[in-house]
């Protein structure tokens, strides 16, 4: 409270009167209401005065001009330049602006009960029936099953990523009449680049929004610009000179995911070229990575070479869904050792699959329908040309707790 | 944007505030940054100073008023008819100002 009329005094030094007093009056009402929006932020009284007040800035630059202001003859006023360079604040500061993300996939209602129980192994039954015995066990368990079915946050809202570029310093021109078929030039470069995401938005909640994965897809071909991740979870995209965070703590996104689309595409078309049966890559499956082992199913760890985050795909045979279509993930080293899931139904302890070498070993254990997988070190130094190159067999571990 | 940009146009964003009808200080200062998608954050230092002037010019008239949550008066300007009068000037020079720019520039504004 003293700190505020203290500064309510140095900030109408130069004024007197009634014009000093309604000043005052106004400036402390402007202070009261930062100090009530910070107290709903859960400040302490003490800590929102001081918020409020450095908000406010500097009290002698503020009484210099409206002392200039109120006692200048009115020819003089017309000259006056405020000082707007150190006294706006431009949102390009520090940070680096955030993309909402949201999921494509609706969340399912999971309910883990006897029918579900029952298709677990002995084993892996009593541990699930052990949770759920403690107290909140089910919830927790359930809300890790709706998490784990949800699917990964693949969407971007389209407002924050035309805001982010804008911020980067991109010019971003939508044409007239489409949400998303975008012209961009970057700074520094006078010939402008076509990105067509028109095809690909939708609506959810009143909010536009385009799939994560073609965007990266698309943006790899358009730009002359490298195009690159880093970061894990909620990884920063860099296109050229701008950056952007994708996801928020609340939606997150993982960069294991964002390159699934692309990696995709490079895996299917190798198995494609080598399978006997080419028709039964398409359905190839993706585990997505919901950011933690899941505590329902077992995973498969290899240990790596690789520097910690580095990222590392799993190619399986056979997925349990069909028995037929092949599936992969992606997931980033850790300490040394990669962990994927494990699909498997069944009451037995699934089997570890095989690494092999090359593509024929992989098709003639598939053939056998023995449980088989390829691995390999994905760089992603640049979206642009992400590289996969093959890991040679390793012995992987199978680990039933998380 | 950098700030030589907001350098003589900051009357014009007030004035245009202000038609769509009265606020305080720091109700302008959300409304510019809500409608800019936050492009222009106006500091209390820049704001209080500037409605002083352009009130002193005739264009806008503040009074004090108590809100509903109580705590000091805040004072609430409104556009005078000068200052519609005002605006309207402002505008029709800005217009000119980013034709022009445009037609050297060349592409979308």
């Amino acid at each position: 409270m003293r700190e505020t009329e203290a500064y309510l005094n140095r900030a109408t030094r130069g004024l007197w009167g009634q014009k000093r007093r309604d000043a005052r009056t106004e400036l402390r009402g402007a202070i009261e209401d930062k100090v009530y929006r910070h107290r709903l932020l859960g400040l302490s009284e003490a800590e929102a005065s001081r918020a409020a007040l450095r908000d406010l800035g500097s009290p002698h630059a503020i009484a210099r001009d409206l002392s200039r202001i109120h006692t200048l003859p009115q020819a003089a006023r017309a000259a006056l330049l405020v000082g707007i360079a150190t006294l706006v604040g431009v949102r390009a500061v520090a940070q680096v602006p955030t993309v909402s993300a949201t999921s494509s996939t609706p969340i399912t209602a999971c309910k883990l009960d006897d029918a579900v129980l029952q298709r677990l192994i002995p084993s892996e039954r009593e541990r699930l029936r052990a949770e759920l015995a403690k107290p909140g066990g089910r919830e927790r368990l359930e809300a890790e099953c709706r998490r784990q079915s949800q699917g990964p946050n693949d969407l971007l809202k389209l407002k924050d990523l035309l805001a982010a570029l804008r911020v980067g310093g991109v010019d971003v021109q939508v044409l007239e009449g489409t949400d998303a078929f975008l012209s961009l030039r970057f700074p520094n470069q006078t010939e402008r680049q076509p990105l067509n995401i028109n095809d690909l938005v939708r609506e959810i909640g009143g909010e536009t929004y385009v799939p994560v994965g073609n965007l990266l897809g698309q943006l790899r071909y358009v730009l002359k610009a490298p195009v690159r991740l880093t970061g894990l979870m909620n990884p920063t995209l860099e296109i050229g000179p701008t950056r952007m965070q994708l996801g928020t703590k609340d939606q997150p996104v993982y960069s294991t995911n964002l390159y699934s689309f692309i990696v995709w595409n490079e895996i299917s078309r190798e198995l494609q070229f080598a399978a006997p049966d080419p028709s039964e890559m398409r359905n190839m499956v993706y585990f997505s990575d919901s950011g933690r082992p899941s505590s329902l199913a077992p995973s498969l760890s290899f240990p790596v070479s690789g520097t910690e985050g580095t990222i590392y795909a799993v190619v399986y045979g056979r997925t349990s869904q069909d028995g037929k279509a092949p599936s992969f993930a992606l997931r980033a080293a850790v300490g040394g050792q990669v962990s994927f899931p494990l699909s498997w139904s069944g009451d037995q302890q699934p089997p570890v699959p095989r690494v092999v070498k090359t593509l024929p070993e992989f098709f003639q254990a598939r053939s056998k329908e023995q449980p088989v997988a390829l691995l390999y070190r994905v760089d992603t130094s640049d979206l642009r040309n992400l590289k996969l190159t093959p890991v040679p067999p390793v012995q992987g571990r199978l680990i039933t707790q998380p | 944007m950098d700030a030589q940009q907001l350098k003589g146009h900051l009357d014009l964003l007030l004035l245009a505030t202000l038609e769509q009808g009265p606020r305080y200080g720091g109700q302008i200062i959300a409304d510019v940054q809500a409608s800019t998608d936050g492009y222009f954050t106006l500091r209390e230092g820049t704001l209080y100073p500037a409605l002083h002037r352009i009130e002193k010019a005739g264009w806008i008239r503040g009074e004090f008023q108590q809100l509903p949550r109580g705590g000091s008066p805040v004072k609430v300007y409104a556009l005078t008819p000068g200052g519609r009068e005002e605006l309207r000037r402002q505008r029709e020079r800005y217009e000119r100002f980013s034709a022009a720019v445009r037609g050297v520039i060349g592409g979308q504004a």
